[in-house]
């Protein structure tokens, strides 16, 4: 088991750089799993270094040009994959459009990670569940039990659990979701777009990835629709007030005018395996004048049908104090 | 065990690639397994496959070119090689540190192209046509960069580890925003971890490299208190200040070198060492059959194996590699290669044989069934009489490790009108210094010598010459900074991991130098932590709350190990017993053994874990009987005079002054005790409660020697050989020297470091170095002086008692004559006695002996080590030699005060602020006591509400393995602190002075628990109190807020 041995240094690989997307996809295509890609490394670094992975390639995608900077089109905010979350953290455009990415990405980790962290590897980071990443032979990783299920499952899933109680851990995701993003995935030459929320894959539908790419896709762009009066906000509670993953995340878009709220989105992040958009909230705000009681419906449906496991209880709270707390933001923003 | 698959073309829609992936081998989970399982740690790998699989190209190495500080630089690194490793190993530039490797600590941070990075997730490659500065790269022409002065002005560093990495994201925020607020400075480095807690410094340093100053209270950095009691009139001259502590430079510009920097600097006496890598059990109890090497002999690079079969053998409930393994983690082996990846390759390639054997976790289980299967005598611990000793076998269930008693408990329940009882959980914790265990062993002809992180170098060289079987003579160990201690780097018994050992073995067997460097995970779960303790706690009380009773049954989670932990389990049982008179009290403590961690000591040693059960009892009382828990504390506590049990010794000594009302009433009124009101007053949501904490504590344990001289030029030095983890006890050790010399700090030579140039000392723990290590010196230069004052009278011609000693002359009273040190030392003839000087009085108390004996009146004699140096340095001028026996009487007290938010309807616990009051007796060093007061609430507040190993119930796997999950608080998480030094001096300490370093940790854990009570109304007695703990409590309470 991989506490046996703690491997803190990647095997040997070779450092391959294309400077071309279709070059990287071939590459990538052409060995496979023997392949992994390279952005920003903050988890690919760490999945090599304990030896999770070793695949004789690494292909670095930093070299090729076209693949970062925020640029705003007529009716949507287009990003490069490779952006780092800094740039995001202190865009003016990304702030003013969308308030919700720019504190969803100040809030990744620490200032260190945000300046290597790149959009696109933060959507695409595998699970931090700590049995996944203790070499257990759970069902993410192909065996038949969740050990999170009977054990310490503190930090795991209060929504949508199926036989794995993993959480999705990336902040921005929750954020891509509920703006309604596209992205757009390049292999085999061509161009492919995808609604946000197909990237991310729930246990049913896979229990051993938490996203849908293959080797030879690779993730170039995030568009984001630009939505009159629309406001939006991220709110993430953690254990300690920085570096950690996200106990409960939601992102909130609105639009807001005369003290009512319409097109809604409310996606959880930290409480599934994927982003979770609660339907239930949205129905509850859609066309509400934003008070005590409205609030306390989208509350309670923001946790109607959460199953708590042993030790997370506490979660379906802190969904709730979520809500109140980001709808206050919100409104206030 | 899954394994490489087939290529997978692009935008097929079918099942996606299986990445390789390790899986989880141990077995059948829990269950008696009496087979032979022939398993390979790691994959399945087949005879002449290369790990990673068949295709991978053989040399993958590329030629870089990188900036490095502005200068270029070609290197020729393997692809892998990340930028962290580049720099320390291919470059020398040792100034950037080591430490989680992962990308969760911030250690290693640099800035690429003026941002800070994590260079240990980021490959070298990666830095090709970008600016790397390192903290080797801030100074301009000789002068520093106004962060690294104001680092070494403001005691930025207390171990120093952190400090390069912290400096350049300092560096970084000042370059973008030249003008930060207190909360821009916190965002800065949030992603920089101290581990000492040395948060306020490094933001103050920041700050005023800005223009900012902040000793005045700004901005929620309060200034230290000091409250002196002291009784003399003098102010000192050199105490309690100021100055930059003796070894900041150092720290701030990254010369300073902990062990893991040695070996790759072209002035190293090593070059390119060997690579170890321990082999070690994947069970929580097994056996190995056996191990073989023959596959891993064949790689380019490996260089060999040891064993439990080449262990020396010596009586001990553990060797360094155990045959018969008790825990996850154990050793059995270690093997060495050229580099680190070889290494690792070469331990996944061992065939290793296991016979796994049934696992006993459960404390009270194994004494209830008299488990005889970790240790064959039976399930308890036994403490064979000191701390140094050995550790023996096991001992029947119903024998206490520690038993303490005063009278007969039944008598004094019998007298109770009302009694109350209680049980008191504490955890697991790890030191988690930001500095890994490292060791390099190097022999040469006259022996060995270990480049080690190490707080205890004579009882190492000691304990590693006996396993060995060399003379320790012999063995010589140099440290002159280590990265953090907390207790985990104290080799002061054969019951410790001795990688030191595993080290030495290699590179006998390799002939080459051999580095063996623990990984973030190893130092987590093989090396030895805190252990988990349970306390059943009954009292009995008169009506008006006095005791009559107090009876504890300690039930100490072992480990595979007994370590320290019955030495653990006697200071734990002082915790319980010693703070509050009661009529009769019984303590008795089981250490037992089980197949979990093994713990060891950590700072607080027992204290921290007794003190809480106690101070959590205490309240209870207090809130039975509707008393407000400050007065209790002040009705009910130890006096002046009273007769006391102290550390192990059944003898009882009267307590001398100890500040302990000033203690309690002084932090009273900073945190606003008046405004405390009963938790049935609280409503709403989110609830304020205030808590309180007051403890005698802990100032030392066992012998010192101190030896200050003065060369022929009249240079006075100071040799110092307690470990520098960074307390800054060194400089405040140096301003006694300086103060009875009457000479500034900074002209004297102080060196450490070093155990051939250095007197014998004991250890940096048990917060000793500045009472115990500081009386000797004291002592010592009263030595030095006498000699001064013989001379000088003799070549004066004038009466020794009209002379004075200062700023390096000694001086006829009252006149201008005068002769200084210099002359002095030439004229001088060597000592033939080496007799320390000391009153025996004080001086000279109880103390064990090496074979663990307890002599009542040690000689006046130092021990043989400091005598060899002594009359060599005696032929180059004029040495004073001291010597002082930690004398248990000298008690200081300490106390805290809590301002806490907890929300009724999640669990969550916020500390707004912690009041933190010590009698340090006299304050050595103001800004190193002031800085421990804080840095102490970083390991007290993180066992109180958030460090936890997340040991897997079914498997014994602890899974919060890395940094996190294991959360140590980072500067976001740091509460308020408001630190008061109180000053009610001791009898026996230097000037007064008295121990510090674990007490600081003690307040959290009662404070804040006491402050979850008053603010709820719900006594949660079980740590640490994270959100989903104190949500269970408070719903099954019935008092979740909804």
């Amino acid at each position: 088991m991989s506490l046996a041995i703690v491997f803190d240094e990647p095997a040997p690989f070779k450092l391959l750089s294309p400077k071309t997307l279709d070059e990287a996809s071939a590459l990538s295509a052409q060995h496979g799993s023997n392949a992994a890609l390279l952005a920003g490394g903050c988890d690919l670094l760490d999945q090599l270094k304990h030896n999770w992975r070793r695949p004789a390639y690494v292909i670095n995608l930093k070299g090729i040009t076209g693949l970062k900077g925020v640029t705003q089109e007529s009716n949507q905010l287009k990003i490069g994959a490779l952006t780092q979350l800094d740039e995001i953290e202190h865009d003016s455009t990304t702030g003013k459009l969308f308030p919700a990415l720019q504190m969803s990405a100040g809030r990744v980790a620490t200032p260190q990670i945000r300046n290597m962290g790149t959009v696109g590897g933060n959507l695409l980071q595998d699970s931090r569940c700590s049995y996944y990443r203790s070499g257990f032979n759970c069902y993410r990783a192909g065996g038949i039990v969740c050990d999170a299920h009977h054990g310490l499952n503190a930090y795991h899933a209060i929504l949508g659990g199926d036989r794995c109680y993993t959480v999705t851990p990336s902040d921005l995701a929750p954020v891509m979701v509920a703006l309604n993003a596209t992205v757009t995935v390049r292999s085999d030459g061509r161009s492919e777009e995808l609604k946000a929320g197909e990237l991310f894959v729930p246990p049913s539908q896979n229990i051993r990835r938490l996203t849908c790419l293959e080797p030879g896709q690779i993730l170039t762009e995030i568009a984001i629709p630009i939505v009159p009066g629309q406001r939006s906000t991220f709110l993430k509670y953690a254990v300690r007030n920085t570096w950690d993953f996200g106990l409960a995340s939601v992102a909130i878009s609105a639009r807001y005018s005369g003290g009512r709220f319409t097109d809604c989105s409310v996606v959880f992040g930290s409480l599934a395996a994927v982003p979770w958009r609660s339907q239930g909230a949205q129905e509850a705000l859609e066309g509400a004048q934003l008070n005590d009681q409205t609030i306390e419906a989208a509350a309670n449906a923001a946790v109607s049908g959460a199953e708590p496991l042993s030790h997370n209880e506490y979660k379906i709270a802190l969904t709730r104090k979520l809500i109140r707390e980001s709808l206050g933001n919100l409104a206030r923003s | 065990m899954s394994s490489e698959d087939p290529k997978i073309t692009a935008g097929s829609k079918k099942e996606p690639a299986e990445f390789s992936r390790r899986s989880f081998l141990q077995g059948a989970l829990g269950t008696a397994v009496a087979g032979v399982a022939a398993l390979q740690i790691g994959r399945g790998l087949h005879d002449g496959e290369k790990p990673g699989g068949d295709d991978r190209p053989d040399d993958a190495v590329s030629a870089l070119q990188l900036q490095i500080n502005g200068k270029t630089v070609q290197l020729r690194v393997p692809d892998q090689r990340t930028l962290l490793l580049a720099l320390r190993e291919d470059l020398g530039l040792t100034g950037t540190k080591k430490s989680c490797n992962l990308g969760q600590c911030g250690t290693c941070t640099i800035l690429l192209d003026g941002r800070p990075v994590y260079s240990c997730i980021m490959l070298a490659a990666d830095a090709v046509g970008h600016d790397v500065t390192t903290i080797e790269g801030l100074s301009r022409g000789g002068k520093l960069h106004p962060v690294q002065q104001q680092f070494i002005e403001h005691m930025g560093s207390q171990c120093g580890h952190c400090t390069p990495g912290m400096i350049m994201s300092g560096v970084a925020l000042l370059n973008k925003n030249p003008n930060p607020d207190v909360d821009e400075v916190k965002q800065a480095i949030a992603g920089n971890l101290c581990r000492c807690g040395n948060y306020n410094n490094e933001i103050a340093a920041i700050l005023a490299a800005a223009g900012r100053n902040v000793l005045l209270g700004v901005d929620s950095i309060a200034a230290t208190q000091v409250q002196s009691l002291v009784a003399d009139s003098k102010a000192p001259h050199y105490l309690n200040s100021m100055v930059p502590a003796i070894d900041s430079h150092a720290k701030a510009t990254g010369e300073a070198r902990y062990s893991g920097d040695i070996g790759f600097h072209l002035d190293d006496e090593i070059r390119n060492p060997l690579f170890a890598k321990v082999v070690r059990s994947p069970y929580r109890h097994a056996e190995i059959i056996s191990i073989n090497d023959s596959k891993a002999r064949r790689l380019p690079g490996y260089r060999g194996l040891v064993t439990w079969q080449d262990t020396p053998s010596f009586t001990n409930d553990r060797l360094f590699f155990n045959k018969h393994v008790r825990y996850i983690g154990d050793a059995v082996g270690a093997v060495a290669a050229d580099d680190q990846y070889t290494a690792q390759q070469a331990i996944e390639l061992l065939d290793v044989q296991w016979h796994e054997l049934e696992a006993f976790p459960d404390a009270e289980e194994n004494l209830r069934t008299q488990n005889t299967q970790i240790q064959s005598g039976g399930p308890v611990a036994s403490f064979l009489g000191a701390p140094t000793g050995k550790t023996g076998f096991g001992q029947p269930a119903n024998i206490p490790t520690f038993e303490y008693k005063q009278g007969d408990t039944a008598k004094g329940f019998q007298e109770a009108d009302w009694t109350l009882s209680g049980v008191y959980r504490t955890p697991l914790q790890c030191h988690v210094p930001l500095e890994l265990h490292c060791c390099t062993a190097l022999w040469k002809s006259d022996g060995l010598t270990l480049w080690d992180t190490q707080q205890s170098m004579f009882p190492a060289a000691e304990i590693i010459a006996s396993v060995l079987q060399i003379d320790p003579a012999h063995v010589r160990i140099l440290c002159d900074y280590i990265g953090g201690g907390f207790g985990g780097k104290c080799t002061d018994s054969p019951g410790k991991t001795l990688y030191q050992a595993m080290a030495a073995l290699l590179s006998k067997k390799t002939g080459r130098p051999v580095r063996l460097e623990y990984t973030l995970k190893e130092e987590i779960i093989a090396e030895d932590t805190r252990n988990p303790f349970v306390f059943e706690i009954k009292s009995g009380h008169r009506k008006d709350g006095s005791i009559t009773a107090l009876e504890c049954r300690a039930i100490q989670t072992k480990g595979g190990y007994a370590s320290d932990g019955p030495a653990v389990m006697g200071v734990a049982g002082e915790g319980v017993v010693a703070t509050y008179r009661a009529d009769h009290f019984w303590f008795h403590g089981y250490s037992v053994y089980t197949n979990s961690s093994t713990g060891g000591e950590m700072r607080g040693f027992g204290n921290i874990q007794g003190i809480f059960a106690r101070e959590m009892h205490i309240s209870k009382v207090a809130d039975a009987m509707g008393m407000n828990p400050l007065e209790y504390r002040l009705k009910n506590m130890h006096r002046p005079g009273d007769m006391c049990i102290v550390e192990f010794e059944t003898v009882e000594m009267p307590l001398d002054p100890t500040g302990a009302e000033e203690c309690l009433l002084r932090g009273a009124e900073a945190i606003g005790w008046n405004r405390w009101a009963h938790p049935s007053t609280k409503t709403g949501r989110v609830r304020r409660g205030l808590g309180i904490y007051a403890s005698k504590l802990l100032s030392g344990r066992g012998t010192s020697n101190g030896l200050v001289w003065i060369d022929r030029l009249g240079k006075v030095h100071l040799p110092i050989s307690t470990g520098n983890v960074g307390t800054e006890s060194h400089t405040g050790i140096a301003a006694v020297a300086a103060e009875t010399l009457r000479m500034p700090i900074d002209q004297l030579d102080v060196t450490w470091g070093d155990t051939t140039k250095g007197p014998w000392d004991y250890t940096s723990d048990d917060s000793r170095s500045s009472h115990c290590v500081g009386k000797a010196v004291y002592n010592a230069s009263l030595d030095l002086i006498r000699q001064l004052k013989n001379a000088a009278s003799e070549a004066l011609g004038v009466d020794k008692n009209s002379l004075e000693v200062r700023e390096g002359r000694v001086i006829v009273a009252g006149t201008r004559r005068s002769i200084d040190f210099r002359t002095l030392a030439q004229r001088s003839t060597p000592r033939t006695d080496f007799i320390p000087y000391c009153n025996p009085a004080n001086d000279i108390s109880p103390d064990f002996d090496d074979q663990g004996n307890l002599i009542m009146s040690p000689p006046v004699r130092v021990r043989k080590e400091t005598e060899v140096l002594a009359r060599k340095l005696a032929q180059g001028g004029m040495v004073g030699l001291g010597m002082y026996i930690f004398n248990e009487r000298t008690v200081p007290w300490g106390a805290a005060f809590a301002d806490v938010e907890v929300d009724m309807s999640t669990g969550q616990v916020k500390v707004h602020k912690i009041v933190t009051v010590m009698n340090a007796g006299r304050v050595l060093y103001r800004r190193g006591a002031e800085a421990q007061l804080r840095g102490g609430i970083e390991i007290g507040a993180g066992f109180a509400l958030m460090e936890d190993l997340g040991i897997d119930p079914a498997t014994g796997v602890p899974i919060y393995n890395n940094l996190h999950e294991y959360h140590p608080l980072t500067v976001l998480d740091f509460p308020e602190i408001v630190p008061i030094l109180v000053e009610v001096p001791s009898v026996t300490g230097p000037y007064g002075a008295m121990g510090l370093g674990d007490n600081c940790c003690f307040p959290p854990p009662t404070a804040i628990g006491t402050a979850v009570h008053n603010a709820t109304g719900v006594w949660i007695e079980e740590l640490p109190l994270t959100p989903d703990r104190v949500y269970t409590a408070l719903k099954a309470a019935g008092r979740l807020v909804a």
